[in-house]
């Protein structure tokens, strides 16, 4: 496992032309890159002066919309990984924004593994309703 | 394919710049592109904290640069001052990792420093440039010696896989030629009637001259290889005495493949206002301001004291810490006031009874990732072998940055150097990985510009700031949003509390900000204190 997350690395960050034939659901290669450098690789989450939450296990996780809406807008400590209107896909990248697609596999991840077990996946189109960040309300501005 | 060109297109300074365009809400970088238009510090010496009742109390969480800083003056001035501090050692960011030291970051993975002796990493903080007024004073103050940070180096390298066949460049090779060809194109330009309606005649003939001078012109205004050229750019044959040694002149890149290379993306890091020469560091670690000021502040900081509430009424400031010391009990610290310097990451999970307006500054603002990787080698084979003595190489790899050692050149031991140093997106995904995982990573990211490293390595140390158990990250970050919203939220006096810190400054990312923003918050403190005459009375 850790291995395969070193590759990754390389992947996401050397040679992400080879991304689109690796095996890796796009949700666990996402989970494994970004989410867990906080979260952990169990989504076991850790304690130090302050908390990185659990996902594993976290009763929380069992609303999908929450889950979708803490990813894109971030909240204290969790960044917020929503795309911006009008970003190009180079400054998307840099500032690790996330598509609705991705967003809605990485939610689906993260409900089906570390113990939990959810069986209603999200999806982009409803990713898509929910705010984004510099959008006002709901929908997706620009 | 495309994702790589696209990144090697991107310089540090375009994404500072493009990001601060886009003020994005997670714009990793926004807050150090406003580090260099910062303006001068506000530092303008020690304050003058005279005539608050004596004994007035205040409590002080967090013994990082502002914390102390804070402290030592609030004493300084009679105030009876306390400080909690969640580590077992003073500085916060401010440390220098040295060979014995261990860490363990959030997640359990522990790193035992195995450097030799005098050599170091600094995790966070390495430089202090000459306009940081308040942190040069107090290293003055606290006897911590300074010497020169090496920000440009014309013999270190910039690097892109896609340009020279991925062969690292020398910094002098591309800054001249560079500004040789733009000087030669401007001069064209000039030349036929192009500019005539935005310099006049006279105009015209300085501009043609001083592009001669800037960019080593010859007497056409070309940028051509020659004796002139070389004596910037260097020489293919060196100069030297006697018979032996008459020179051969270099060759200069062509126009087209100085521009195709981006490898002139490189070259105005050092513009930056916070990059200028002077810059400086504390001789033996940054860790060395840290470590003078918990000793000059003595028994009043209590470390291991891990704040868990924080509670004001109209009397004082309570606080409850863990202490990690004595088992974790729990006890408690009451002062009349009380400046937090916490890290919003975890202040923001820290009960603290404040207005609205302040939870929901301290909540709005994100923390950047960053990655700093120290790699021990056994001998200085930059130095021996490449004339490379300190500074920086950029490059397009994810590991962003080598620093070379700004100190003990030409030392026989063996050398630490900076071998990854970046932000964003590559650093949350080296944030990922185990900190030996980050070694081998920079370890073999970095050989393709230094072929020595897998014979020289030796050991080395990885820290990621997302992992920092005491900050969950490396510096607040803000756009122009959140400016307007919040920051003047988050520094307002709320009752008897106050916040400081780099967050609570337009230097984030810097330690001046830190001391520019603890001196502004308990200069508004003992004013309150002054002004109503008794710590004691009904403040909040
Ligand atoms: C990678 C990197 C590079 C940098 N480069 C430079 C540079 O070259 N030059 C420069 O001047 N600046 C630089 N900086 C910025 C500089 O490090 C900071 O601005 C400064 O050190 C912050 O000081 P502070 O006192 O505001 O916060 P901190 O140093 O973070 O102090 C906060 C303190 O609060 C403590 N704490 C946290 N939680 C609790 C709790 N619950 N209870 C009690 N205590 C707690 C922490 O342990 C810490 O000691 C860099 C930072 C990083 C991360
Ligand atoms: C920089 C560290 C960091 C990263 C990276 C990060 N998170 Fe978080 N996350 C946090 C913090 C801190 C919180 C708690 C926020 C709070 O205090 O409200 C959190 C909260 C959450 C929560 C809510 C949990 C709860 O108990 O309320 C979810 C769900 C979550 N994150 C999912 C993710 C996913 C999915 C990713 C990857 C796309 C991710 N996080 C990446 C730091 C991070």
């Amino acid at each position: 496992m850790r291995i395969a997350v070193a590759g990754m690395l390389m992947l996401g960050v050397v040679a992400r032309a080879a991304m689109a034939q690796s095996p890796m659901d796009e949700g666990e290669r996402l989970y494994t890159t970004i989410c867990q450098g906080c979260h952990m690789s169990k989504g076991e989450g850790a304690t130090g002066a302050g908390t990185y939450p659990k996902l594993a296990g976290n009763p929380l996780v069992a609303s999908r919309q929450y889950v979708a809406m803490t990813v894109l807008m971030g909240r204290k400590g969790m960044p917020s990984f929503g795309t911006l209107p009008g970003l190009s896909a180079q400054q998307a990248r840099m500032l690790a924004s996330l598509t609705d697609e991705q967003i809605a596999a990485v939610v689906n991840y993260v409900r089906t593994h570390f113990g939990n077990d959810y069986k209603d996946p999200t999806t982009a189109k409803e990713v898509a309703e929910l705010p984004h960040p510099g959008g006002k309300g709901s929908g997706r501005a620009g | 394919m495309n994702d790589q060109t696209d990144r090697v297109a991107t310089s540090r300074r375009d994404l500072l710049r493009m990001i601060g365009v886009t003020a994005g809400a997670s714009a990793m970088y926004q807050a150090m592109s406003t580090l260099g238009h910062a303006g001068e510090s506000t530092y303008a010496g020690p304050p003058d904290l005279q005539g608050a009742p004596p004994g007035t109390s205040v409590l002080v969480l967090g013994a990082g640069i502002a914390g102390m800083t804070a402290a030592y003056e609030l004493q300084k001035a009679g105030y009876k001052v306390q400080v909690l501090e969640f580590n077992n050692r003073a500085g916060g960011r401010n440390w220098s990792v040295r060979g014995g030291d261990s860490y363990t970051e959030l997640g359990g993975e522990r790193q035992d420093c195995q450097f030799d002796k005098d050599l170091y990493l600094n995790p966070g903080p390495w430089r202090i440039p000459y306009h940081h007024r308040g942190m040069l004073d107090l290293c003055r103050r606290l006897g911590v010696k300074l010497e020169p940070f090496v920000q440009v180096n014309h013999n270190a390298y910039l690097h892109n896989t896609e340009a020279f066949g991925g062969k690292p460049q020398r910094y002098r090779d591309v800054f001249f030629d560079y500004q040789g060809h733009v000087a030669e194109l401007l001069a064209k330009a000039a030349h036929t009637s192009a500019l005539d309606a935005e310099v006049s005649t006279e105009d015209k003939e300085w501009l043609l001259e001083s592009l001669r001078e800037w960019g080593t012109l010859d007497k056409d205004f070309r940028y051509v290889a020659g004796a002139h050229v070389s004596d910037r750019r260097g020489w293919k044959k060196a100069r030297g005495g006697g018979l032996s040694a008459r020179p051969t002149p270099s060759e200069v890149v062509s126009r087209h493949d100085i521009l195709k290379s981006r490898l002139w993306a490189g070259i105005p890091n050092s513009f930056e206002y916070d990059m200028q020469t002077t810059i400086f560091q504390p001789v033996g670690g940054m860790g060395r301001v840290g470590e003078a000021f918990g000793r000059e502040l003595g028994p009043i900081i209590k470390y291991q004291a891990k704040v868990t509430s924080i509670t004001q009424d109209a009397r004082g400031v309570t606080v409850m810490y863990d202490d990690l010391a004595d088992g974790g009990a729990k006890k408690q610290a009451a002062a009349a006031w009380c400046v937090v310097t916490i890290p919003l990451p975890i202040l923001g999970q820290i009960p603290m009874n404040v207005g609205p307006k302040l939870t929901t500054a301290i909540a709005a603002i994100p923390y950047a990732s960053s990655i700093k990787v120290g790699l021990q080698f056994k001998r200085r084979f930059w130095e021996e072998d490449e004339q490379i003595y300190g500074g920086i190489t950029y490059t397009n790899l994810p590991i962003g940055t080598i620093g070379y050692p700004n100190t003990d050149f030409q030392g026989r031991g063996k050398g630490v150097l900076l071998g990854c140093y970046i932000w964003g997106l590559a650093a949350m995904e080296f944030t990922s990985l185990t900190p030996e995982q980050r070694i081998q990573e920079t370890l073999r990211q970095g050989a393709r510009i230094h072929p020595q490293y897998p014979q020289e390595f030796d050991n080395g140390f990885a820290m990621a700031w997302h992992r920092s158990p005491f900050t969950m990250g490396c510096m607040g970050v803000w756009n122009d949003e959140a400016r307007a919203e919040h920051y003047d939220n988050l520094c307002a006096l709320d009752g008897r509390i106050v916040l400081a810190g780099e967050h609570a400054s337009f230097m984030g990312g810097w330690q001046e900000g830190s001391v520019t923003s603890a001196l502004d918050a308990i200069g508004r403190i003992h004013q309150r204190v002054v002004t109503q005459g008794s710590s004691k009375g009904a403040g909040a």
